[in-house]
């Protein structure tokens, strides 16, 4: 089903069950912007960590150095365009209707030129708390004829109001944009043509639970929501100059138990642009990869630090954040986004 | 016949039709952006250009939409000029930069026809070079069966190279050329790269050649010896592949002008010869007193032709009515006498007129033969230029080039006149008389002032098509023309042309990026507006036919 016709069956659907179509004009994402990726982590230097250090880089000579030649991103849009009523005995249920459009996209880069790699993967249908939609023969029927229902109820089944319908909508919206992009990580570390290459990633690698595809990726994380140093070494990260980099360092999720497999990553910082008259975090970025690398970790770091150094141009200038975003990331979503039904379709689509 | 044979299929998607929220599509103009060329491996779409035609397939495969390229941008994601500086790390212009910025190339195309021939903006297509016959149908010179549509024989005037290298014949309709629907032709552009007189020989050459008519042809050569062999073989056009593959796909002869007669004053040193520059056979015109007796009065200056000199000329006139006066000479030496004769009886006045004014005409007349050398015979028996032997076929060939600019518009205006006659008599055996001149503005040049010359040619233009009588006209500048005989011509030319020139109103009609290329034109090209051309197209056409006379030994 595409996506003209999966926003016309959700609007049916919800005048099957006797609901309001009522979309509002503004995403769940805009409403509540998404949880910084970056978590609470437990660390382990593995480098000095008394000393910033200097990346061999000159620009000039090495503007077009870079050996990364894929680069993935994913979106999502999450928008409620209705709601049910619903009485249960006495009690009166409002249950929150989102449509949602998650895709993700590699692109490739050939000659200096950005192309799609394979197909994007897009996916699009309704979030509902399923168990409590009242005309439960309509909800199979809407799916078999091909709209996608997902519940957002949790596995316990206890019941929630409208406001964490609403927000479990969301958390559902990125576990399905996380599983879309995992697969099509998935799909291109098969590929032949790939084989000696690294992927690019929007953000951190630790979404990713498949170490094997994790392997040939860099994740990219441009915005920080906490300090794994203490203050004084912290200092030093946001004090680097432009073409330093940070001491390397292994994580993990501090929930998991290394001893059982727990996912954990190399990383370091690396200041992309000079910082005069900016914040302290104006061009910096967290780098990933994957920790099989972390016996080895100066050179690899030096090695993708002189990469991403050089991706710096050409700027996505004036996207926000533009001192920390890559410009083929930007391509990345500026397919996902011509490609996906705009706000405005979706909004319109449900008043039409 | 089935929607792709109007399309190259074979060269592949060139684009995709596009709107924005800002810049929408519409019946009358749709854009798309080019494709890359990877995804049309034998396509050449970079050789896209402006004035290539285009066809927009619909995506449900119901309709084929045919426009012109009238306008090419190229759009880059750049946001500001600070964007693209900021990405060469704060102006660098050295430094390479991994990535290209995005860029997309947006084709803005008039529409000129569509296979529903319904009047819509154009839906989701796909852009492909059309075929042979997409272009000829797009304009308007076959039906979607493809069967011509012209209501009389298609004249080719050039050939029309797509962007793909697709060739087609472009083809005027001959009852919008030499009537009777509509008519006139004209040609502008600068001189020495226009090839205005070669695109006009050749045009002339495919109207002999195909029209169903009995059509004869004037040309007037009015400087150098542009048309004074024109029923010689021009050797470059033979020797040229594409010239000969041309006349061959046009069906045009590779041939001279047959049938021709070149005619030029008298040498009033030399009786038996012309003052032309032609080394080979002329004939020789130069009118006595009969013959141009009507015209001495169109011969003084306009500030000269006042009531009094009317009223000498009116009693000389009566003379010449009476038959007392037969030459030019008889004339003057009865005007000679007349005022000795007044002299002698101390008249001040002879017949009501001061024998001032009778002083001041005499030698006016007095001077006229020499001012309008060779064309006044003074004594002896006159020629005229035998206008009724013209037959259809026939090519005239005036030569005026030797003539001073008032000469040059006294023959020119006679022949129009006597070739009016002609077409307005009831025993023509001709259906149109083809008139071509160049330097068409010393003959009707714009502006306020009136002139007998210019009114006649106004006039001819506005009613000729429907008496057979048919200018075409050529000038460096079209503005410079009457705006009238401008405007009733159904054919436009346009070779290059300056910048200063294309600012004027003619050309009002024709986008920037056009007017840009008319002033890049190759010489052998031209512009050609049409009356049922739903838009201009940009023609080639092949050598002339006929030797060029500045090249002729």
């Amino acid at each position: 089903m595409n996506g003209k016709a999966a926003l016309r069956k959700a609007k049916e659907f919800i005048t099957a069950q006797g609901g309001e179509v009522a979309p509002l004009s503004i995403s769940e994402e805009e409403l509540n912007p998404d949880v910084q990726d970056d978590m609470t982590m437990h660390v382990a230097p593995l480098e000095s960590t008394d000393v910033v250090y200097d990346v061999p880089y000159n620009c000039h000579e090495d503007s077009d150095c870079s050996e990364l030649r894929f680069f993935e991103d994913g979106r999502q849009r999450t928008i409620q365009i209705g709601y049910i009523r619903a009485e249960y005995g006495e009690t009166l249920v409002l249950i929150p209707v989102h449509f949602f459009v998650v895709g993700a996209v590699v692109l490739e880069r050939e000659d200096r030129r950005l192309k799609l790699w394979n197909r994007p993967r897009l996916d699009h249908g309704i979030f509902i708390a399923r168990s409590l939609v009242p005309d439960q023969d309509a909800l199979k029927e809407f799916e078999h004829a091909g709209l996608s229902i997902v519940d957002t109820e949790s596995a316990d089944g206890v019941p929630v109001d409208y406001y964490e319908m609403r927000r479990r909508a969301l958390r559902r919206a990125k576990d399905r944009r996380l599983a879309l992009e995992q697969d099509l990580i998935t799909a291109w570390r098969s590929d032949a043509r790939s084989a000696d290459s690294f992927l690019v990633v929007d953000g951190t690698l630790m979404n990713i639970r498949d170490e094997r595809s994790v392997e040939r990726c860099v994740g990219v994380s441009k915005s920080f929501g906490n300090r794994y140093f203490e203050i004084p070494k912290h200092n030093r990260i946001m004090q680097m100059k432009e073409c330093q980099r940070s001491w390397t360092f292994r994580f993990h999720d501090p929930d998991d138990d290394l001893r059982k497999g727990a996912r954990e990553r190399m990383s370091w910082y690396l200041r992309l642009r000079e910082r005069c008259h900016g914040d302290p975090e104006f061009g910096l970025i967290r780098v990933e990869i994957a920790k099989k690398y972390i016996d080895n970790a100066p050179p690899i770091a030096q090695r993708f630090s002189r990469s991403l150094l050089s991706e710096r141009f050409p700027t996505a200038y004036p996207t926000p954040r533009w001192d920390k975003h890559l410009y083929p990331i930007r391509g990345c979503e500026a397919y996902l986004s011509s490609v996906m039904p705009s706000i405005s379709t979706i909004t319109a689509s449900m008043q039409g | 016949m089935p929607l792709s044979s109007f399309l190259n299929l074979a060269a592949g998607t060139i684009g995709r039709t596009v709107s924005t929220k800002f810049e929408a599509n519409t019946s009358s103009k749709f854009l798309f952006w080019l494709g890359k060329k990877e995804s049309s491996p034998n396509a050449t779409d970079s050789s896209l250009e402006i004035g290539n035609i285009v066809a927009a397939y619909s995506d449900d495969r119901l309709d084929v939409t045919f426009g012109t390229i009238v306008e090419m941008r190229s759009y880059s994601d750049v946001d500001s000029f600070i964007a693209d500086y900021l990405s060469h790390n704060f102006g660098d212009a050295a430094i390479q930069v991994p990535t290209d910025v995005s860029e997309v190339v947006v084709v803005t195309c008039n529409v000129m026809r569509n296979l529903s021939l319904r009047t819509k903006p154009i839906g989701r297509s796909q852009v492909f070079f059309p075929s042979a016959l997409g272009i000829r149908y797009a304009y308007g010179i076959v039906d979607a069966a493809g069967k011509a549509i012209f209501a009389g024989a298609e004249i080719p005037i050039g050939v029309f190279q797509n962007g793909d290298g697709t060739v087609a014949s472009v083809a005027v309709d001959e009852h919008f050329v030499i009537g009777p629907e509509s008519a006139h032709v004209n040609v502008s552009g600068i001189s020495g790269l226009a090839s205005k007189t070669s695109a006009v020989q050749f045009l002339l050459k495919s109207l002999l050649k195909h029209t169903r008519k009995s059509v004869a042809v004037v040309m007037f050569n009015v400087k150098s010896r542009d048309l004074l062999y024109v029923d010689q073989p021009n050797e470059r056009a033979r020797t040229d592949k594409w010239s000969v593959e041309a006349y061959k796909e046009l069906d045009v002869p590779l041939e001279p002008f047959i049938n021709t007669r070149f005619f030029a004053p008298a040498d009033p040193d030399n009786p038996k010869r012309t003052q032309s520059l032609r080394t080979m056979k002329t004939e020789r015109f130069e009118w006595d007193l009969s013959l141009m007796k009507n015209d001495i009065p169109t011969l003084f200056d306009a500030e000269d032709w006042d009531d009094k000199t009317e009223g000498v000329w009116y009693r000389i006139r009566e003379q010449l009515d009476a038959g007392s006066l037969l030459t030019y000479a008889n004339m003057l030496a009865w005007i000679d006498r007349t005022i000795d004769q007044a002299s002698t009886s101390n008249k001040t006045f002879i017949f009501g007129q001061h024998v001032a004014t009778w002083n001041k005409v005499a030698a006016r007349l007095r001077l006229f033969p020499r001012a309008y050398k060779g064309l006044i015979a003074t004594a002896g028996k006159g020629a005229d230029i035998p206008w009724r032997q013209l037959r259809g076929g026939d090519v005239y060939v005036i030569d005026i080039q030797m003539l001073a600019d008032r000469a040059k518009k006294l023959v020119f205006g006679r022949a129009v006149r006597e070739l009016s006659d002609l077409m307005e008599s009831g025993d023509r055996q001709l259906d149109a008389v083809v008139v071509f001149v160049d330097e068409l503005n010393k003959f009707a040049p714009s502006g306020n002032v009136r002139t007998p010359l210019k009114s006649r040619l106004v006039d001819i233009t506005a009613r000729g098509r429907s008496m057979g009588l048919v200018l075409v006209g050529a000038e460096q500048f079209a503005s410079s023309v009457e705006k009238e005989i401008i405007e009733n011509c159904t054919t436009y030319l346009f070779g290059r042309t300056e910048a200063n020139e294309l600012r004027a109103a003619n050309y009002a009609a024709l986008s920037d990026e056009v007017k840009t290329k008319l002033m890049m034109l190759p010489q052998g090209s031209l512009l050609a507006k049409f009356a049922k051309f739903p838009q201009p197209i940009f023609v080639r056409f092949p050598y002339p036919p006929c030797a060029p006379g500045d090249q002729f030994k």
